[in-house]
């Protein structure tokens, strides 16, 4: 039996790793915040001084809570219906409503612009009502659109939990008591799902304050959002001193946000305990099916699972335009992606990037996974909470923070940089996803494996990995999506002789907008379903061995 | 040392001898002085409550948790310093252990495939191990399709599998429930004769201790109080927390005076005389006689008054509560054919002969006895 204090030591490489990489910059923006160009307040003073900055920073609260009513009205009678149907059709909107999630935020956002185009299948819908054409995009409709697209799962699924938890004899109950079903509705049910409500509008709150790439594709240069205004200032302006008290004040305006939400009650992380698989949904009060809820949910489904697929035709079209449905197919823009030396080198240097940081994430995440769980001290905690810190502060910061230092130590451009700073993004998610398998194991087993002949570290090999590795494989591949995916550090590294195949895609839609960006769309989305794929069967192996 | 631990197919337990084992947590002391000795073949359980030092010693055999002093022999050499996988111990875990993704058959197997067995005799040895314990058609289960008990037999098979000299088990019945474990206590004792290993089996429970082993073990605190046969310990208890464990009891703490035995102002006549000082006087609930008021006593029988707290009929013997006032509270069990004409609330007179009580040393306040209100 290894001591406590030995797996203490596991946790030690992801530790050092994520302070020199994550902490350590994020402390030189706070600092650079009071002393470039001098020491003081003066970044601070001139930021609430300026009309124009505080004018950015209200419009983005206002965007991110917009947002969030957006998601909260849209998502509470979806995550209902999930508690009132089969198992079945529950995981068919379980599956919509991970879509989304899983699609490379370039990808995503490209295909709203696509659809919100003047000529764009939403304005084409809208004609058909003799409505329009309106301008969709450019302003802030379009970017409202699209994040509200985004943020809904992580809406839906703590309002799922909420709501699935619930006794529904309650309902009964309050009925019996002299309620009209929608009274005891509003009574009983509204009231238990607070704990759900609040914890989704909180995450969808402090994630939207964030947002970079959907304004800034969608957007217009006029009604910038804080995040823009950040990159603007200390990648175009190389104003680090304002640049980071910026990031300093949407990073408080972040913690304070979380902290208030936990004396209130709501837990960010209620997900878990839910039950999606249970055979049958709750039955309704009336007995009746609720149709008004079904179409709804249907819109819903279409609006999360629809815009990306709108990309897949489109890679195949024969024109120099994004004209939807296309007229004539062909192959062209595929022979022009894979002709060009841009794109290949793009798709090879992220392949490269994303395999080597899965690699690097998978091992330190999954040794301080153990070092986490079986060191059971105080240090584990804190430990745990340093590692999660890239998952907390809004990305935006952390490519700030990362930008300034590295191009100190002259990480910029290279592979290593991409490659650390990936990898302190992705760390997380293995920690995550692993280290609650570890905690689920039998510590008894490596014992008994003992007994049996095996030593400690055969005992490991052949017993605890193989009962973890379906949440190893998960974490893995969540890393390699993570830095194949990932856009916004990835803009202030790159550098002429090394473009993510994202950074390219981005450049691309604001310069020479072509087709064959949705040929790199739908190599990426089919990159991921075979990942994804891949990994469901791996799961469907383990689980039926437990 | 190769030699000693290797294969038992000839049916030979090993001797094992603990000198002196102690094992503390910094200032914590789990087990203390624990000595030992333990035949080729001997059946010996480690009897005692949660936190008494059994599962601690148990481990310490296995190889799981080193001694802080002392050491473990085994036939004659010191294992002290082999590490678990090597001591070659077959061991049966509380929750069994199972290996979750692997089935029936490779759980079995999982021990000879780390001793680089040929396939061969792999599959044939696994067969065997799990025909002796009736559970050869599920070999291609998964475990999580196993009822407990099920389970609990693939424990047994995958520890026995290798033909270790010492097996090692470890509350093994806890979580079944009374028939089922009833049922494979004597399947376990019939195993055992059959493969003379040499088994130390950790519980709580007395009942299962007496039904299985050749010695028991009494822990306590961290030591061994006593260590004998069912009977001898069941007779002849040498401390009033054993007396107490060991079957049901109803201990009378007092004090030794001029050969008679004096608790509460009450004299009785003790059976084999002991020297003046603290004791407790020990009755089973099977050797009191309860009689009516006005009912004949035998003489030279130790008799109290009392009246009858409670009664139940349990089938072949009735339990009843004796109120004996400041005398003390009594169970008393009899037995079919000898039940005694009384009722609840009745007036009667307690009675024993002073051979059938045993005077036991000392008095321990810890132990639960006849003044205490029950």
């Amino acid at each position: 039996m290894k001591s406590p204090n030995m797996w203490k030591l596991a946790v030690i490489p992801a530790l050092l790793f994520l302070m020199v990489v994550v902490i350590l910059p994020l402390g030189n923006t706070i600092w650079t915040s009071f002393a470039k160009p001098e020491l003081g307040l003066g970044n601070y003073v001139e930021f609430f001084a300026r009309d124009a900055y505080v004018r950015i920073l209200v419009r983005t609260i206002l965007t991110a809570l917009l947002v969030t009513v957006a998601c909260l009205l849209i998502a509470f009678p979806y995550a209902y219906l999930m508690t009132l149907v089969g198992a079945r059709w529950r995981l068919v909107m379980v599956g919509a409503i991970l879509i989304p999630f899983w699609t490379s935020a370039v990808v995503r956002t490209f295909a709203w612009m696509v659809l919100l185009q003047p000529s764009g299948l939403v304005n084409q819908a809208l004609g058909l009502f003799g409505l329009g054409p309106y301008y969709l995009t450019g302003n802030l409709i379009g970017v409202l659109l699209a994040m509200t697209q985004v943020m809904l799962p992580l809406m839906i699924l703590p309002l799922f939990s909420a709501l699935a938890s619930i006794d529904r004899k309650l309902l009964v109950a309050a009925n019996g008591l002299g309620s009209p079903p929608l009274r005891a509705f509003r009574r009983v049910i509204l009231p238990l799902t607070v704990p759900g409500i609040v914890a989704g509008s909180v995450i969808v709150f402090v994630s939207s304050l964030g947002f970079y790439l959907i304004p800034q594709l969608l957007g217009s240069p006029r009604q910038q959002l804080l995040s823009q205004l950040i990159v603007d200032e200390v990648s175009v302006r190389l104003n680090f001193g304002i640049g980071s008290a910026m990031a300093v004040v949407l990073f408080l305006a972040t913690a304070l946000i979380l902290l208030s939400a936990r004396k209130f009650g709501g837990s960010t992380e209620t997900f878990g305990s839910t039950n999606v698989l249970s055979p049958r949904g709750a039955e309704t009060l009336s007995g009746r099916r609720p149709v008004a809820l079904v179409i709804f949910s249907g819109i819903v489904g279409m609006i999360l699972v629809g815009p990306a697929m709108v990309l897949i035709p489109l890679s195949f079209t024969n024109e120099a335009s994004f004209v939807f449905p296309p007229e004539s197919y062909s192959l062209r823009w595929y022979a022009n992606f894979f002709s060009s030396r841009d794109w290949i080198e793009a798709l090879t240097n992220s392949l490269k990037i994303a395999g080597l940081v899965t690699v690097c994430a998978t091992v330190l995440g999954v040794l301080a996974s153990f070092g986490i769980v079986r060191s059971r001290s105080r240090f584990g905690r804190w430990a745990q909470g340093i590692i999660l810190v890239p998952r907390i502060v809004p990305t935006v910061i952390v490519a700030v923070a990362v930008y300034a230092v590295f191009l100190v130590w002259g990480f910029t451009a290279t592979t290593t940089g991409f490659v650390m700073a990936h990898t302190a993004l992705a760390v997380p998610f293995v920690v995550v996803i692993v280290s609650a398998a570890v905690k689920t194991l039998d510590p008894r087993l490596e014992i008994a494996a003992q007994s049996l002949g095996s030593s400690p570290l055969r005992g490991f090999c052949r017993v605890t990995l193989p009962l973890i590795w379906p949440s190893v494989a998960s974490g893995a591949l969540l890393a390699f999506i993570t830095s194949f995916d990932e856009v916004i550090i990835s803009l202030f590294l790159q550098g002429p002789f090394l473009r993510t195949l994202p950074v390219l895609m981005f450049s691309s839609i604001q310069d020479r907008i072509d087709p064959t960006i949705a040929v790199a769309s739908t190599l990426i989305l089919a990159l991921a379903s075979i990942l994804i794929i891949l990994n469901l069967v791996f799961r469907k192996d383990g689980q039926n061995i437990s | 040392m190769a030699k000693i631990l290797a294969d038992n197919s000839e049916g030979q337990g090993a001797a094992v001898r603990l000198e002196g084992v102690k094992r503390s947590y910094g200032d914590v002391i789990a087990v203390e002085n624990v000595n030992l000795d333990v035949k080729p073949g001997e059946f010996v359980t480690l009897l005692g409550p949660s936190g008494s030092g059994k599962s601690t010693t148990l481990n310490i055999i296995a190889g799981f948790e080193q001694a802080t002093a002392g050491e473990v022999f085994v036939n004659d050499q010191p294992i002290g310093r082999l590490p678990a996988h090597k001591r070659n111990m077959g061991m049966v875990f509380q929750h069994y252990a199972l290996f979750p993704h692997m089935t029936v058959s490779q759980n079995v197997a999982y021990p000879l495939e780390e001793r680089r067995m040929a396939k061969q005799d792999i599959a044939e040895k696994t067969r065997a191990a799990l025909d002796l314990v009736k559970l050869g058609h599920l070999g291609d289960r998964n475990i999580a399709q196993l009822s407990g008990g099920q389970q609990q037999r693939v424990a047994l098979a995958r520890a026995i599998v290798f033909s270790p000299h010492i097996l090692l088990m470890d509350e093994p019945l806890g979580a079944l429930d009374k028939q089922l474990r009833e049922e494979l206590q004597y399947e376990l004792k019939e195993l055992h004769r059959r493969i003379g290993v040499t088994v130390f089996f950790v519980t709580h429970d007395q009942e299962e201790a007496l039904a299985l082993s050749d010695r028991i073990a009494v822990f306590n605190d961290g030591q061994i109080l006593q260590i004998g046969t069912p009977r001898a310990l069941w007779e002849a208890p040498q401390s009033p927390f054993v007396a107490n464990f060991i079957g049901e009891s109803n201990l009378i703490p007092g004090a030794m005076a001029q050969g008679r035995f004096r608790a509460r102002d009450q004299d009785y006549q003790a059976g084999p005389n002991a020297g003046d000082g603290a004791a407790t006087l020990l009755v089973r609930p099977g050797q009191l006689r309860v009689s009516a008021a006005d009912g004949a006593v035998p003489d030279g029988h130790n008799r109290i008054t009392g009246k009858l707290a409670s009664s139940a009929f349990m089938g072949s013997v009735r339990r009843l509560v004796v109120d004996c006032g400041a005398n003390g509270r009594f169970q008393v069990v009899e037995q079919i054919g000898a039940f005694s004409d009384t009722a609840d609330g009745d007036a009667v007179i307690l009675h024993w002969h002073p051979d059938n009580s045993i005077l036991v040393e000392g008095v321990d306040d810890t132990v639960a006895n006849v003044f205490d209100a029950r």
